[in-house]
């Protein structure tokens, strides 16, 4: 039975809108020349690639239900579950059951702490004890270097053949748009030849099958990534924060955007009280520090929360309330730089002589806010977008640091990052949680930026060549 | 090309600065553009030589690679640039640097930019005396006054400590002029220094550069895409065309007869009061693209004269007399005899010759004021007023083009808006037709301004460049919802970009994808679409090359004889005007000092400043050739104005134009002259006329 939880319902609005962009400005020729330059463009494909593996991981977590129970009810009808489950955890599940006592470092098969231990004659040894399930289909510590790269092979070849497969059927593909055959069409790709950099395209494809097999089976055997404190799959929590990551970094700006544009737009064009009203407010606004206001109202949502308990019929949809709320109030909090630019570029173009032409031909003030200003300051949003894309993904870390960013039952990288905080300080160090959550968030962040770079080129008329 | 021989006097025997086959590139390594290709030239000491040509044809980079600043992905593949005696391409970079402002100055168009806003002049200019002569801190600061004396600033001890933005635009140039002078260059660049300047301004300018080239006896590379500047300062030019130097001469020979059919076609689209009755020569076509390695004569696909040769030999240097040196196979002994003489004058379609009926009023300014009030102090009292438009007075009529002259800060532009009530009137009343447009009700103004249009200066910032040309042109049809469906809106924008010469392909086109006069003519469309009665042309040819100004002024005189237009043309430029214009209106300092049908004020100007506007337009009519004999380097008699335009925050007491007015009279300072009738409808605002009457 499926569930809608409300950052669930955003991210759907999202996609929604997302692909009405693309359906809109496949049909205006003009409007879809940007989308050709990025993809024309080789650092856009490659980074986009990896936003949409991101995306489609983030998707598949937001895709959530009641799962059924094996029993019937009295009346013979199929009961479900009150436990929220999303398609990700039915893929990871061997990751979310395998859990351990506690540390272990990334493929062992002790753990990383001494336990006492009867032994059977009656002694108590403190020893290394063995790990449930990673490396558990071990005999001998001997064995297991042999055994990972038996599996790594076995893991890459099953990835190699998948990724075959998935070359020829979209050259297949191709071929058959273009009317060759299927040889001329490798050639071409093979030689890069194509429109469209493929064999980019492609060898990346290749590439990130080829690592999720790898990791998919190894994973099946040991914790690639270790477990935490609580011995919980590392691996499995950096993959489940990634849609933290995402909702945090999409949705904020989604909700902030309307105010900042409006705002902005509105104080630049129409200057006089409406210009000094919008000024106080986001001067007002700036003028109280940020973080103070998001612990007043996430502490405040707490309250609420404990104290209408009955309102939530599970922890999943009070983590998610409190993520939406999380989202909220970093946009009320963040809207205030986005907006001052906006009326900057909107007092410099409102002075220019196509907005006087407009005027000339009385078009109203809305129409001129519209289709002159909005467009010609929607690369300063684009470049806002991205910017704090990646700096609210750290921003959620530094909140889950002093306890008023997500809730702690949910996955993300801030709450990784904080609870491997600790251990840092101990010898030896427990490194992995830290590094798994940084190299996530790294390859998130960078990607974004890259394409960031392409997507700004990409709206510039400027920056194109004359045709 | 060998070594020109001294043409002016031949006491000179070595040149200043001689280029020999110079070759940049500009571009990536495979497919370069080839800005600067095979130019040679000299200059000696004492002389100004102009390198005149369109944008886009090189002249800048020229300037750049002598200097060896050229941009990013520039370089120099062949050539040598010696200056006295030592080739500069051969220099290290630390030695260049102190060849550059050393012995070789340079000053660039735009003073404004080229000055550091946070540091006085005199701290400029100081840093520009310092790095080429060790002085003494006092002897520094003297310099500099001796520095600021030189270049005309007046009381330079105390506008020494001034910043740029306290000095206007002349002032700054001349500030430009000092730093260059301070290496005590040979030779001097001078990259379009007087474009952005008014042409009184200009003048002063240019003397003091020409004066200043007397005393110190340097040699002037002046860059220039006006015939009028080149024909008051230089003594040589070198016509260029797509990186190439197409014509050398004198510049006395080049105006009695230019050589190359390029040249020749440059003075003959400069639109005169004896052109009236024709439309403006245009050059066919764009200059042809830099990246191709050129075999044929490079101007062979525009030019009209062009024989089947053109096209297969790339033309080589034919001197026709002394020093008078052109690159066209025209010039050859044997292809000269075949081409007939007469084709040189092609004909030019006549137009219609004025009419002199008065034609029906359309629109009536009357007593227009504009104010914007000066506001100081904590709570932003209004301490005084800038007086931008102080009282014009103008009729419109049907079909008729009304001139606005003036320079800038004249007010002529906010007269524009004023009469559009883009600007706020402060007093007085435009009424169109039989409506007061000021005062009316937004939305009923909104109606009428489908009567009343507006073309900018720049084209392409009165365009947005994030929407298709299709949705420019409609964007009035659907303000005033004229047309109901999509389909019959962008059936009216074909029609009417058809009707200012662009194809229907370029509807789905950005403007940015336009060259300069194709944008305008787009601007033009658009404000055509709405199909106004009148329109106020805002100087829509200023930003243009000669060419392609040609093209719009005959585009617009076009279009007025179809659709019976009126057009406000404001402009500062008076050759324009005698083309273009049937009556003239010439503001100073928000007030119209002189009214009158165009051919009476450009044969006889009354009042003293629009003579020295007159003044300001090039002399070249060839007819006069034989004038040109007697003089000695003058050639015109210009007059040249003191000072600067006044602000009209305070504005001179008595006649605005008295503290630079060279016939001012006592009675001058006094009170504001009342108008004096001239003529039909004209009137001039002067004592002289007054005592007349």
């Amino acid at each position: 039975m499926p569930v809608v939880l409300w950052t669930d319902a955003l991210i759907y609005l999202l996609l929604a809108a997302a692909l009405l962009g693309i359906f809109l400005s496949r049909r205006h020729p003009h409007l879809s020349a940007p989308f050709k330059h990025i993809v024309h463009s080789r650092v856009g494909v490659a980074s986009g690639i990896i936003l949409l593996a991101y995306a489609a991981i983030g998707f598949l977590d937001t895709l959530h239900f009641h799962p059924a129970l094996e029993q019937s009810n009295a009346q013979g009808e199929a009961m479900v579950s009150q436990r929220i489950l999303s398609v990700l955890d039915i893929l990871t599940d061997s990751l979310r059951q395998h859990s351990e006592k506690t540390y272990s470092q990334p493929f062992a098969m002790y753990a990383y702490v001494k336990e006492s231990s009867e032994m059977p004659d009656g002694r108590i040894v403190r020893e290394y004890p063995r790990l449930k399930w990673g490396g558990a289909h071990l005999n001998d510590a001997q064995e297991k270097t042999a055994d990972i790269i038996h599996k790594s092979i076995i893991g890459v070849v099953i990835g190699l053949l998948f990724s075959m497969l998935c070359s020829l059927l979209i050259t297949g593909l191709l071929a058959w748009r273009k009317h060759r055959t299927l040889k001329q069409q490798l050639t071409k790709v093979w030689r890069n030849q194509t429109e469209l950099p493929w064999r980019l395209i492609l060898l990346l494809l290749s590439l990130l099958i080829v690592m999720a097999s790898l990791s998919g089976y190894l994973s099946q055997f040991y914790h690639i990534m270790g477990t935490d404190k609580v011995g919980e799959d590392v691996f499995y929590q950096a993959l489940k924060s990634i849609r933290t990551g995402l909702v945090i970094g999409t949705i904020t700006t989604l909700i902030m955007l309307p105010g900042a544009i409006i705002l902005g737009l509105m104080a630049g064009y129409f200057r006089g009280w409406i210009d000094d009203l919008v000024q106080y407010l986001y001067t007002t606004l700036n003028s109280i520090p940020g973080v103070l206001l998001i612990a007043a109202a996430v502490l405040m949502l707490d309250v609420y929360m404990t104290n209408n308990a009955e309102l939530f019929d599970s922890v999943v949809q009070r983590a998610d309330l409190r993520l939406l709320f999380l989202c909220v109030i970093l946009g009320v909090t963040s809207w205030t730089g986005l907006c001052r630019l906006l009326r900057a570029e909107t007092l410099k173009l409102r002075e220019m002589e196509y907005i006087q032409a407009s005027q000339a031909f009385g078009v109203n003030h809305f129409m001129i806010l519209l289709r002159h200003l909005l467009p010609n300051v929607m690369h300063i949003v684009f470049i806002t977008i991205v910017l704090d894309f990646s700096g609210l993904v750290l921003a959620e870390a530094v909140l889950s640091y002093i306890n008023i960013g997500v809730d702690p039952s949910t996955n993300s990288w801030g709450n990784m990052i904080n609870s491997a905080r600790l251990e840092l300080a101990r010898v030896p160090v427990v490194w992995w949680s830290l590094s798994a959550a940084l190299v996530f968030m790294f390859v998130l962040v960078l990607s974004a930026n890259l394409f960031s770079d392409v997507v700004r080129d990409a709206f510039d008329p400027r920056m194109r060549k004359p045709s | 090309m060998s070594a020109e021989k001294p043409t002016v006097s031949d006491t000179r025997q070595q040149p200043v600065l001689r280029v020999e086959g110079l070759l940049t590139h500009l571009g990536p390594q495979d497919n370069p553009l080839r800005v600067v290709d095979d130019v040679s030239f000299d200059i000696y000491r004492g002389e100004t030589l102009a390198l005149l040509g369109e944008s886009g044809c090189g002249k800048s980079m020229t300037a750049f690679s002598l200097m060896r600043l050229l941009p990013p992905g520039g370089r120099i593949r062949r050539g040598r640039v010696v200056l006295n005696g030592s080739n500069l391409l051969h220099l290290n970079e630390s030695e260049m640097r102190s060849v550059r402002g050393g012995r070789m100055g340079m000053i660039f168009q735009e003073p404004m930019t080229s000055l550091n806003p946070v540091m006085t002049v005199g701290e400029q200019i100081a840093e520009a005396v310092h790095l080429h002569d060790d002085l003494a801190r006092s002897e520094v600061r003297s310099r500099v006054i001796e520095l600021l004396k030189d270049v005309g600033i007046p009381a330079p001890q105390q506008r020494i400590d001034d910043y740029p933005h306290q000095m206007s635009g002349g002032m700054k140039q001349r500030v430009m002029i000092a730093m260059a002078l301070a290496g005590k260059p040979d030779l001097l660049i001078a990259d379009e220094p007087t474009t952005a300047l008014d042409v009184t301004i200009q003048l002063q300018v240019l003397q003091l550069m020409k004066k200043l080239q007397r005393e110190h006896g340097m040699a002037i590379m002046l860059i220039t895409h006006d015939l009028g500047v080149v024909s008051q300062v230089a003594d040589r030019l070198a016509v260029m065309y797509a990186g190439h130097l197409v014509e050398t001469a004198d510049t006395r020979d080049f105006f009695v007869q230019p050589a190359h059919p390029y040249s020749r076609k440059l003075l003959q689209a400069l639109p005169l009061a004896q052109r009236r009755q024709k439309n403006l020569s245009i050059i066919k076509g764009q200059v042809s693209s830099l990246q191709q390695h050129f075999t044929r004569c490079r101007f062979e696909p525009r030019c009209d004269q062009s024989i089947a040769a053109c096209a297969r030999v790339l033309p080589d240097w034919t001197e026709l007399s002394g020093g008078h040196k052109v690159r066209c196979l025209l010039w050859q002994p044997e292809y000269h005899l075949k081409t007939s003489q007469s084709k040189q004058n092609e004909p030019q379609q006549a137009i219609e010759s004025a009419r002199s009926d008065a034609g029906e009023v359309v629109l009536i300014a009357n007593n227009l004021k504009v104010y914007f009030p000066v506001r100081k102090g904590l709570f932003k009292r209004v301490v005084a007023h800038v007086k931008a438009v102080d009282g014009v007075s103008l009729e419109l009529r049907r079909g008729r083009t009304t001139a606005l002259v003036g320079e800038s800060g004249s007010g002529k532009t906010t007269v524009g808006k004023a009469i559009l009530q883009l600007q706020k009137a402060t007093a007085g009343q435009v009424r169109f037709g039989t409506t007061e447009l000021t005062g009316l009700p937004a939305a009923d103004m909104r109606r009428l301004r489908k009567h009343l249009q507006i073309i900018f200066q720049d084209p392409l910032s009165a365009m947005n460049p994030r929407m298709l040309v299709q949705d420019i042109v409609a964007e009035g049809l659907r303000a005033q919802k004229l047309f109901k469906s999509h389909k019959e809106v962008y059936e009216q924008v074909r029609k009417r970009l058809q009707q200012v010469g662009l194809s229907a392909d370029s509807m789905t086109r950005y403007p940015h994808e336009f060259s300069g006069g194709q944008r305008q003519r787009i601007c033009i469309a658009r404000a055509l679409a709405v199909e106004p009665q009148l329109i106020i042309c805002d100087e829509p040819t200023s930003a243009l090359d000669v060419s392609v100004q040609a093209q719009i002024l005959n585009l617009l005189k076009g279009l007025q004889r179809q659709m019976n237009l009126s057009y406000l043309f404001i402009t500062h430029d008076l050759s324009v005007v005698s083309w273009l214009a049937d009556e003239v209106a010439v503001m100073y300092l928000g007030r119209i000092v002189e009214l009158g049908r165009v051919e009476q004020i450009m044969s006889q100007p009354r009042h003293p400043y629009t003579q020295v506007l007159l003044s300001a337009i090039p002399e070249i009519d060839s007819s006069r050739a034989g004038a040109q004999a007697s003089n000695d380097g003058d050639r015109r008699k210009s007059i040249r104005l003191e000072g600067d335009i006044p602000s009209p925050i305070d504005a001179p007491s008595g006649c605005h134009f008295h503290p630079r007015c060279p016939k001012a009279l006592p009675v001058c300072r006094e009170q504001y002259p009342s108008p004096v009738p001239m003529g039909e409808r004209g009137y001039v605002c002067c004592v002289l006329y007054a005592e007349q009457s």
